[in-house]
C-alpha cells in the first residue's frame, strides 16, 4: 500500500443534482490515479453518475427503515439513479415514517421474504438488528439481490463465514456498512500512515465510552425485544457488534491484518436492568508483527467520550477528533530555509538566531488537524452512492467482503473471549 | 548535483533541537541524531530542576544539610562558579527563586526602581562548595539552583564531541534558535551566514563556532539580574559568537545584564568573541562588536 491519495472533496450531501457534481468531479479525480491501489473500493465510483435514463435505475428496497435505516433512506433519496421501491418492516410505524419520507406509495412488507420476491428490486439495503443480518443476506443472496448490510456482519462466527461465502459466491454487489472508507479524514490519515508519519503502527488503542442506558422507551411491553434488541444476547452481541466494530474496522484496515487472538473481561457491572449483554468490554486483540490493539467501552462514564488512537515512534493520529500528534516539533522556519539552500546549492544568511523557542501549546500539543468535509459527512453518502454504481454497473465492491468479515468476526472473537474466559483465536478465513 | 541532507527536530529542555547534517546517509543520521537526542536528554535529566534528577534532588535536599554532588553535575558546577567569579558575579546559578517568585507575581517587572532596591536574599555566595565532600550547601533557605542559562551550551559542547568522535565535520545545530552551532563550513563553501530572525539584513559568519542570542519576550522573561533580584532589562538582543559554546551562552546573558560601561572590562576576562548588540530603539547597530583579549 504505497499509493498516493489524493486529497479529493469527498463531500458527497444535499440534493441530487449536487451528489451527481460531486460524483461527477470525483470520478474524474479517481480516473487515472494511483486512489484504487489503496483504496479498491472506491472502483464504481469511477464512472460518471448515473443521468436520468430508465435503463439507469436501481430499484432499492429497504429492509427495517428503523433509526440507521432511515437515515440510509434520507441518503438514498437524493442518490442519483436510486428508485426506492419497496419498504420492509415488521413495525408499521417505521413503515409509515419511510413512506412519508418517500412522498408517494411504495410497496410495503412485513415479510422480507415476499419484497425479496419482487424481481423489478435489484438492491436491498438491511438495517436490521443484527441476529436477522445473516438470513437476510443469505435470503438477499439467493434471490439474486445486491445487499447493502449494516454492520456488523452477523451474530455468530458461523454466520459470518456463511455470509461471506455466499457474498463471495454471488455474482451481485455486496457492500458493508463501515462509512469510514469513504470518509474523508479517515483516509487522509490513512495517507499519513502510508507517508510514515507515524513511523510504523505499534498500537492502536480505541474507547466508547457513554453515561446512558441504551435503552430505548417502549410504547408496550411486547415490544421490548424490537426496540431493545441490543440488550439482549438472542439478537445482539452488545457493546462490540454495536459500537467497536467500526474501530476494530479500522484497525484491521491500517494494519492490512486481521486479529490473530484477543483476551478481555467484561461484565455487567451497573446497568443491572435486565439486560445479558455486558454493560463494560474491555478486549486486547493481538495483531501481526506484535501489534496490539486495545478496547473498551464503558456505559457509566462518558468523560473520555470515543476514540481510536493511531500510535508510532515519530506521531499519534486520533480519528475521531481527526488530528495529527507530532511526537517532534516542526522546525524553526530558518532551519527549513537552511536546508533548502544547501539543497539548491546556494548561500544566503539565514535568519535564525533569537531568544529560546517554546513550544506553543495550542499548536504543538492541541494536534494538526485532518482535512474534514464541511459539512462533516461521515462517508454513508459517498459509501451508497458507490453501492449505487456498482450495483448499476454490475460490478462488486472490490474488498468490502474482507472488511466485513474481519470485522464482523475481530468483534465475535472479543465476546467469547469475555463470556468464555479465555483466548480466541482467529477463526480462520470464510472460504477455509 | 543535489546535496542530499539529512534533518532531525526533537524536543528538549522545553524548546526544539535541530539538527542538520550535509551529505550524509539516512541511516547515518538517523543513528547519530540517536546518540545527541540520548545525551541531550541525559543532560537535561541531569541540570534541569524541572526532571527528577541530580540537580532536582540536591535542591530538595542542600538546606536541610550538606548534599552529595554526583561527579559529572559537580563538573558542572564547578563551571559555573568559575563563570561566576570572572564574570563579577553576573552570571549567577543561584537566582532560581527570583525566577520562581517573579513568574508567580501577576505583574511581572523591570521597573527601575526594582533595580535600585538592592536585594541580595539569593545568589551563589549563599552556596557552600565542599570540594573535599563534593558536597554543597545553601544557606539560604528557599534557594534555587538553575542551570538555564548554561544547559543549552553544555549540551551544545558535548554535542559538538559526539559529533567530532564520529567523524562528522560538517554539521548544524540549533538548540532552540537561541544557541547555535556551526560545525565546519557551509557546505557551498566558506563559513555558515546565520542571521537573526527578527532583525533584517543581521549576518554573522560562523566557522566552527557556537551562537548565543539572549534577550527577554514579554511575558517570558528569564534573566535575572543578580544585583537587584528583578529581571534583567538589557537590549532588545545580544547575540555572542565564539568557539566555545559554554562560553558563548554564559558571556550573552552575562552582557545582557552588564550596562555597555562594563562591558569591556568583563570581555577582558575571556577568550576571542564577537558580540552583537541589538539595541530596542533600532533595528540592527552592527557596532560596537568587542573582541575580547586573551586571559
Ligand atoms: N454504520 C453505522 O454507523 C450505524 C449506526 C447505527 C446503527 N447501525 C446498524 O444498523 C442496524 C440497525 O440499527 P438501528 O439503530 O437502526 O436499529 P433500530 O431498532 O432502530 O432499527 C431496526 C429496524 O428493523 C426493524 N425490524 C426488526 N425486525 C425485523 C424483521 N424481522 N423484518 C423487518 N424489519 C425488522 C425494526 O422494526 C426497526 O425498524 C444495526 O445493525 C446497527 O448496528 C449502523
Amino acid at each position: 500500500m504505497t499509493d498516493e491519495i489524493p486529497d479529493i472533496d469527498l463531500a458527497v450531501h444535499g440534493r441530487t443534482e449536487h451528489r451527481r457534481e460531486v460524483l461527477k468531479k470525483l470520478a474524474g479525480g479517481i480516473a487515472g490515479s494511483a486512489l484504487l491501489g489503496t483504496l479498491p473500493w472506491f472502483a464504481p465510483l469511477q464512472a460518471a453518475p448515473a443521468g436520468g435514463a430508465p435503463s439507469d435505475r436501481v430499484r432499492v428496497g429497504i429492509i427495517g427503515p428503523g433509526s440507521r435505516g432511515q437515515f440510509l433512506l434520507e441518503h438514498l433519496l437524493h442518490t442519483p439513479a436510486v428508485e426506492i421501491a419497496a419498504l420492509c418492516d415488521v413495525y408499521q410505524p417505521h413503515l409509515d415514517d419511510g413512506q412519508r419520507a418517500i412522498g408517494k406509495p411504495v410497496a410495503q412488507y412485513k415479510d422480507y421474504r415476499r419484497l425479496l420476491e419482487d424481481t423489478s428490486i435489484d438492491a436491498v439495503v438491511i438495517a436490521t438488528p443484527l441476529y436477522l443480518h445473516a438470513p437476510m443476506c443469505l435470503a438477499a443472496f439467493d434471490a439474486g439481490k445486491s445487499v447493502y448490510c449494516e454492520k456488523s456482519l452477523a451474530l455468530t462466527i458461523d454466520d459470518c463465514k456463511a455470509v461471506a461465502r455466499a457474498a463471495a459466491n454471488s455474482t451481485k454487489t455486496f457492500q458493508i456498512g463501515h462509512q469510514r472508507l469513504f470518509h474523508r479524514s479517515t483516509l487522509y490519515a490513512l495517507k499519513q500512515v502510508m507517508a510514515g508519519d507515524l513511523g510504523p503502527i505499534t498500537q492502536i488503542r480505541a474507547y466508547w465510552h457513554r453515561n446512558t442506558a441504551w435503552r430505548r422507551p417502549v410504547p408496550s411491553a411486547d415490544l421490548e425485544a424490537l426496540f431493545n434488541w441490543r440488550l439482549y444476547r438472542k439478537y445482539s452481541a452488545g457493546l462490540m457488534t454495536e459500537l467497536a466494530s467500526h474501530h476494530l474496522h479500522v484497525a484491521n484496515w491500517f494494519l492490512d491484518a486481521h486479529p490473530l487472538a484477543c483476551v478481555g473481561y467484561g461484565s455487567i457491572n451497573y446497568w443491572k436492568d435486565g439486560r445479558d449483554v455486558f454493560d463494560n468490554v474491555n478486549v486486547i486483540y493481538k495483531y501481526p508483527k506484535g501489534v496490539s490493539f486495545v478496547y473498551d467501552s464503558l456505559s457509566s462514564n462518558r468523560f473520555y467520550g470515543l476514540e481510536v488512537q493511531l500510535l508510532g515512534p515519530k506521531g499519534t493520529l486520533e480519528l475521531e477528533t481527526a488530528k495529527y500528534y507530532s511526537e517532534n516539533p516542526p522546525p524553526a522556519p530558518g532551519i527549513v530555509q537552511l536546508i533548502n539552500q544547501i539543497e539548491k546549492g546556494t548561500l544566503e544568511a539565514v535568519p535564525i538566531g533569537g531568544p529560546s523557542w517554546v513550544p506553543d501549546l495550542k499548536k504543538d500539543t492541541k494536534g494538526t488537524p485532518l482535512p474534514e468535509d464541511p459539512d462533516r459527512d461521515d462517508g454513508t453518502g459517498l459509501s451508497l452512492a458507490a453501492f449505487v454504481n456498482a450495483v448499476r454497473l454490475g460490478r462488486r465492491a472490490p474488498y468490502m467482503i474482507d472488511h466485513a468479515y474481519r470485522s464482523g468476526v475481530a468483534a465475535l472473537m472479543g465476546v467469547m473471549a469475555m463470556e468464555e474466559q479465555r483466548e480466541v483465536q482467529w477463526p480462520g478465513n470464510y472460504s477455509a | 548535483m543535489p546535496v542530499r541532507v539529512y534533518h532531525h527536530t526533537f524536543f528538549a529542555m522545553n524548546t526544539r533541537f535541530s539538527l542538520v547534517f550535509p551529505e550524509i546517509s539516512g541511516n547515518l543520521g538517523r543513528i547519530l541524531s540517536l546518540e545527541v537526542r540520548r545525551y541531550v536528554d541525559a543532560q537535561e535529566e541531569m541540570t534541569s530542576r524541572f526532571r527528577q534528577g541530580a540537580l532536582a534532588r540536591i535542591n530538595a535536599q542542600a538546606f536541610d544539610g550538606a548534599a552529595r554532588v554526583p561527579n559529572a553535575l559537580w563538573d558542572v558546577l564547578m563551571q559555573c562558579r568559575r563563570h561566576w567569579e570572572q564574570t563579577y558575579g553576573l552570571f549567577d546559578i543561584a537566582l532560581g527563586a527570583y525566577r520562581r517568585r517573579a513568574s508567580d507575581a501577576p505583574a511581572r517587572s523591570s521597573r527601575p526602581t526594582e533595580h535600585a532596591r538592592p536585594n541580595r536574599q539569593y545568589g551563589l555566595d549563599k552556596v557552600v562548595f565542599d570540594e573535599r565532600e563534593q558536597s554543597v550547601r545553601f544557606t539560604a533557605p528557599g534557594l534555587v539552583l538553575d542551570l538555564g542559562g548554561i544547559g543549552k551550551g553544555l549540551a551544545l559542547k558535548g554535542v559538538k564531541a559526539i559529533l567530532e568522535r564520529n567523524g562528522v565535520d560538517q554539521a548544524f545545530v540549533s538548540f532552540g534558535e537561541s544557541s547555535i552551532l556551526a560545525l565546519g563550513e557551509h557546505p557551498n563553501g566558506g563559513p555558515w551566514h546565520i542571521g537573526l530572525a527578527d532583525v533584517p539584513n543581521t549576518d554573522l559568519p560562523l566557522s566552527n563556532e557556537a551562537m548565543s542570542v539572549s534577550g527577554q519576550t514579554p511575558g517570558r522573561e528569564h534573566i535575572v539580574d543578580p544585583r537587584t533580584g528583578a529581571w534583567a532589562n538589557g537590549p532588545r538582543m545580544l547575540a555572542v559568537v565564539g568557539e566555545c559554546p559554554v562560553e558563548a551562552e554564559v558571556l550573552s546573558t552575562a552582557l545582557y545584564i552588564a550596562s555597555p560601561a562594563e562591558r569591556p572590562r568583563l570581555l577582558s576576562r575571556y577568550g576571542k568573541v564577537r558580540v552583537l548588540d541589538v539595541r530596542s530603539d533600532a533595528d540592527f547597530i552592527p557596532t560596537p562588536i568587542y573582541e575580547g583579549s586573551a586571559v
